[in-house]
Order: structure tokens, then C-alpha cells, then sequence
């Protein structure tokens, strides 16, 4: 009885422990071995009860721990809890005995507002402090879960300097608002890829949310030459991702000077000066701005005129620079702005309500004018597809839907809604040279040219102030002024989501118009 | 013994009073120092570009109040005899309402930049013996 019971018990047992084995091999996608977790050190902030009571501390006593070879392995996360702190942050990633590579900060609740860094009576190393969070040459930075305000330069800032081995590469940048800081809400400069994602920002004297000065391959990359044609800025290209982020009441919503390979996708710009600004400026390395992507976002309503004195905030920029002896600042009242800008792709937005111009590209006439030395901010083989323009007749762009300068080439307009308005000019050049469809060849910047004085639209020769043209415009005097030529089609814009438009009503005699 | 006690602490307060009387005389015989040499960090600019300093002097950073980008100063290169060339160097940037301020002890060449517009923005200061 005992034999005949132990035969089937002990075949029983080897298919059981054979089972076993085999499930791993057999279990597919969700039955491999698990992988093995990261050990993760925290460092807890809080102003009563943590080891920490400044992020700074936090911030350098995990750089000191991942300096350690023993913890490189180890992941160093700065939880901060709920609680106003007032100073600024310094990560210098060239420092021997810090390391903040892959470091997180994060709030420890998903309500941003809950931990505030707060900029003002802030001291720094220089004086007042600077930013909410700089971090220098650092790669794989994260940033979550936090609101910066009141800060003297930016509330978020990840940069490195383009020279002494510094970089920084694949920041995040997640679940964070910036308020009132002096230039820019979330910025990030000579960085490779990154994402700023599921933020907001407002109030800046520039833009809320910047990516600038995107490094190249070389360090001596131009996009000049003909023979042969010039190299790519990147090879193998690393994107920026900005996504599902809420831009309003600033100067600028987006800006990115000299910036490439950045995608900004399924977010809104409303309230602004103007929204989306990509450019080319001599402020900054690898000149000039393309190759970006801006696709399914709701640009609308930036008519904020903040060179009245009712504004919130004021633009920190003394303008873009001078042409003919006169100042030139941004366009305001315009949705989307490609200055200087080279292959950028404006797809599928809806662009509606902006007063002056819904989607504007134009070059920095290099040439005769310099305002653009070396002459690298020419507007070329940019595509304006697909875009949903004024919300069907709802509510329409003011002056034009599209407004081009007529210089550059390779640029196309396809697929936009059908009754969109182009700006015609002075009739000289016909609508299907200024605006040709796609697809279009292919042009190298210095085949064409970054001065036009036949079109009408970007220089009006001997009548310099007309503000049909983007000089006459963007040279208003007082600035103030530009809204002199919006165009208001409604006496109100129709409702649009939660969103409420807002615009500033000149104090009197602050605006007169001609 | 009373007597004695009292005498010698009349001694050790007239002591202190003239030691102290000395160092305030000194102190006061002393050359007034030289203010820093003021420097305006400008977007894009340092000015002026190249200054000269005696040994000891010490030279001041100021942001401008008009600017729209952020700067540092970073010491490129020094003195072979500087040590602990750090110090003179920022650690982070700024855009406007800050100063930097440091003196100089050792003779030779100094070398700023901002490495965030490195190739814009540079400037010498020479100390002299």
C-alpha cells in the first residue's frame, strides 16, 4: 500500500518541481525572472523632523553619496515635503567631490503647489538668489512634483557651458509650475534631449518654458556652405520632448533660441505676447533655430499687451536688438512665430483668436541690416501643414492667418483650414510664390537670401514705420502700439474649455494710434 | 593684602586701557584701503575688458540691471603660484541684483570668462608687486 502510493506521489513531486522550473522559461513577456531593483537612498527634506531642512543641504549631501564609488549603483533621491523654501539651488556638476548625475528632486506630493521654492528675501551665493534650481553639467537630472517663484533669474534652470568637458543630457523636468521669475520659467540650455512635461508656467519677462542653444556634433557646425552641403547638427539627433504643458501670461510662451530637435506637442499657449517662438539669435552658439516640431497644441488668444503699464510682468529683453536705428521687440497679438528658422514642421495646431497673426515666419535680414550677424537667421524649408486656423470661423485670427516675409525659400503651406487668410504684400509677388504648397526642394541657407524689399512684407524701403511690414511692426514706437494694427473680428472671444481670455486695457493716452 | 589686590588690579586695567589705546593709534596710522575696482557684468560683456590691480587690491563683479541671460565668472587661467584657484570662480550665474568680489594677493595675469558665452565674454585682470 505504501509502494503503490509512492510511485504516483513521487512522479507527482518531480512534475511539481519541474513545473516550476520550466514557468520562467515558458511564462513569456510578464513571467522572466524579475529585474533586479535599484537600491534608492532618499534624503528627506522638511522644516521640522528630517535629517534636512534645506533642499541645498539634501542637494549636496547626495551629491557627496554618489561621489562614493561603492554608491554609484545606488539611486539618490532629494524627497522634499510639503513646505515654503526660501533659497536657491545649486547643483554643480564640475565640482571632483559631488556628483548629481541621475539625481531626482521631487516633491513628495503630486500637488505641485505643495512645495514651494520661493525666490523672494532668497540669498544666494551672489546675492539674491538666482534660481529655484540650477543645475550645471549634470546628465539625467530630474526635477518633480514642485513650483518655483519670485526668482531673479529663472525657476528652473539645467545648462551646461559649451566648453571644459560640460554637458547635460536627458533632464525631466515633470509635474512643476514656475511663477514670476524675472526671465524664464523652466529653462534649459546647451542640453542634449530632455523633456519638460505636465507643467505650467506664468508671468515670466520672457517665456515660461525655453530650450536654447541645442548643442551640435561639433563644436564649429554651421549650416553655411554649398560645396559640399552642410553636415547635419546632430547625427543621430536627440529630441526634446515638451509635452502637455500650459503656457500663459508671459512674454513669450515657448522660446528657443537657436534650439533643435525639440518637439512641443499637445499643449497650450493662450494669453501670451505671442506663443510659440522659436529663433535665431547672435546670443547664443549653433545659430540657427530648426528642425523642431510643433504639433497638436492650442495656441490662442496672446494678445497680452505687456508694454503697458497695467501689465503683470515686463519683458527683460530691451528688444531683439536694432535695425535702421530703431529697436526691434517680439510681435505680439501672433500664435506661432518662426524667426529665423530653418526646417521646422507646424502641424496640426489649432491656432485661433490671436489678434495680430496666427502663424508669422520671417528671416533677421543679415545682410544690409545686421540684425542678425553672420546672416544665420534665414527662414528656410519650414512646412505650415495641416493647421486648423480661427476654430472654423468661431473665432477667427486678427489681421492674416499666415503671414510670411517672402525671403528664405523651401517653405510650404498644404492641408491648412480651407479660407485661411495669407498676407498678401503689396500685390508685387503672388501668394503662390510667397506661400507655396508642399512639398517643396530643399534649399541650403546660403542659396537664398534673408533680405526682401519686393514683397512688401518684411522692409517697406522709405516708409520703414509700416506696420504691414514685420520692421514697421516690430520697430512700433512706443512698443505699446503694435496693438494699434491688431484686428479684434468679435467683440468677444466664444468660450473655449475653462479657459478665460485675458488682455490688458491701456491706462489713457497710453496708446495713441496714427 | 586687600592693598595688594587692588593695586594689581589697577595694574592689568592700565595695561589694557594703553594696549588698547596702541591699537586704535595703529589701526588709525594705517593707509585707508582702496576700494574695489568695479567690474559691470553686461549681456555679453565684461567692462572694462582688462584692468590692473596692486597687489592686495581686490576687484568687484556687479550684474547689470538690464540684463535678459545669465552670466558667471569663471577664472580661466591664473597665476602658476595661485593656489586654490576655485575661489575665484562663481559657482553658479546670475542675471542681474549680484556682485562678486574677491581680492587679489598673488602678482600675474588673470584670465575671466563666462562660460555660459564663453566666446563673447572675456576679460584680464594683471596684478602688479
Amino acid at each position: 500500500m505504501k509502494h503503490r502510493l509512492a510511485v504516483p506521489l513521487l512522479v507527482l513531486g518531480l512534475c511539481a518541481l519541474l513545473g516550476t522550473l520550466a514557468a520562467p522559461a515558458l511564462g513569456g513577456k510578464g513571467g522572466g525572472q524579475k529585474k533586479q531593483q535599484a537600491k534608492t537612498k532618499t534624503f528627506e527634506v522638511c522644516k521640522h523632523g528630517c535629517r534636512y531642512r534645506t533642499i541645498q543641504k539634501a542637494v549636496d549631501a547626495a551629491g557627496s553619496f554618489k561621489a562614493k564609488k561603492a554608491n554609484r549603483k545606488t539611486k539618490a533621491v532629494v524627497a522634499v515635503r510639503p513646505g515654503k523654501y526660501v533659497e536657491g539651488v545649486v547643483l554643480d556638476g564640475t565640482l571632483r567631490k559631488k556628483s548629481f548625475d541621475d539625481l531626482t528632486i521631487k516633491g513628495t506630493k503630486k500637488d505641485r503647489k505643495k512645495v514651494v521654492l520661493e525666490g523672494k528675501n532668497a540669498k544666494g551665493e551672489l546675492g539674491a538668489a538666482q534660481n529655484g534650481i540650477e543645475a550645471i553639467s549634470v546628465d539625467g537630472l530630474v526635477l518633480e512634483n514642485m513650483w518655483a517663484r519670485n526668482y531673479q533669474s529663472n525657476g528652473f534652470f539645467i545648462h551646461a557651458a559649451n566648453e571644459g568637458g560640460q554637458r547635460c543630457d536627458g533632464y525631466r523636468m515633470d509635474n512643476l509650475l514656475a511663477s514670476a521669475n524675472r526671465s524664464y520659467g523652466l529653462f534649459a540650455k546647451n542640453c542634449y534631449g530632455g523633456k519638460m512635461i505636465n507643467s505650467a508656467g506664468y508671468h515670466h519677462g520672457d517665456s515660461a518654458f525655453y530650450v536654447g542653444e541645442t548643442p551640435c556634433d561639433s563644436k564649429t557646425w554651421t549650416n553655411h556652405g554649398t560645396a559640399p552641403p552642410p553636415a547635419p547638427c546632430q547625427r543621430k539627433p536627440k529630441w526634446t520632448l515638451l509635452k502637455n504643458l500650459r503656457s500663459y501670461e508671459n512674454v513669450l510662451g515657448y522660446s528657443g533660441t537657436n534650439s533643435k530637435y525639440v518637439k512641443i506637442v499637445e499643449s497650450a499657449f493662450y494669453n501670451n505676447g505671442a506663443g510659440i517662438v522659436p529663433n535665431t539669435l547672435d546670443s547664443e552658439g549653433f545659430e540657427p533655430n530648426g528642425w523642431n516640431v510643433f504639433e497638436r497644441n492650442d495656441v490662442f488668444w496672446n494678445n497680452y499687451n505687456y508694454f503697458l503699464a497695467g501689465s503683470q510682468f515686463h519683458t527683460v529683453s530691451g528688444g531683439l536688438g536694432q535695425v535702421a536705428g530703431a529697436t526691434v521687440n517680439y510681435p505680439t497679438g501672433v500664435g506661432i512665430v518662426l524667426y529665423g528658422g530653418a526646417g521646422n514642421v507646424v502641424k496640426d495646431n489649432d491656432v485661433f483668436g490671436n489678434y495680430k497673426w496666427g502663424v508669422a515666419s520671417f528671416s533677421g535680414p543679415g545682410e544690409v541690416f545686421i540684425a542678425n550677424e553672420g546672416d544665420d537667421a534665414k527662414n528656410v524649408n519650414n512646412q505650415i501643414v495641416e493647421n486648423e486656423m480661427g476654430r472654423g470661423g468661431a473665432d477667427p485670427n486678427g489681421e492674416f492667418d499666415f503671414w510670411n516675409d517672402a525671403t528664405g525659400g523651401g517653405n510650404c503651406w498644404s492641408g491648412n483650414t480651407a479660407g485661411a487668410t495669407f498676407a498678401p504684400g503689396n500685390g508685387k509677388v503672388p501668394l503662390s510664390q510667397i506661400y507655396p504648397a508642399c512639398p517643396q526642394p530643399e534649399v541650403l541657407a546660403d542659396q537664398v537670401r534673408s533680405l526682401d524689399i519686393v514683397a512688401g512684407l518684411q522692409i517697406n524701403l522709405g516708409e520703414e514705420s509700416d506696420p504691414k511690414t514685420i520692421l514697421g511692426y516690430a520697430t512700433s514706437n512706443p512698443p505699446q502700439t503694435q496693438e494699434c494694427t491688431w484686428v479684434r473680428r468679435l467683440p468677444a472671444h466664444p468660450a473655449f474649455q475653462k479657459f478665460q481670455p485675458v488682455e490688458i486695457a491701456p491706462q489713457p493716452g497710453e496708446v495713441v494710434c496714427k | 593684602m586687600r592693598r595688594a589686590r587692588k593695586l594689581r588690579a589697577l595694574v592689568v586695567v592700565s595695561c589694557a586701557a594703553a594696549v588698547a589705546l596702541l591699537g586704535v593709534t595703529a589701526a588709525s596710522a594705517q593707509a585707508p584701503k582702496k576700494p574695489p575696482v568695479k567690474v559691470t557684468v553686461n549681456d555679453f560683456y565684461f567692462a572694462p575688458i582688462a584692468i590692473t590691480v596692486k597687489k592686495g587690491g581686490a576687484v568687484k563683479w556687479i550684474w547689470s540691471s538690464y540684463n535678459t541671460y545669465p552670466h558667471d565668472v569663471h577664472l580661466k587661467k591664473g597665476p602658476a603660484a595661485l593656489k586654490n584657484k576655485g575661489r575665484f570662480s562663481t559657482t553658479t550665474t546670475a542675471v542681474t541684483d549680484a556682485s562678486f568680489q574677491r581680492t587679489f594677493e598673488v602678482p600675474g595675469t588673470y584670465k575671466f570668462i563666462c562660460t555660459v558665452h564663453p566666446s563673447e565674454m572675456k576679460m584680464t585682470v594683471t596684478v602688479k608687486k
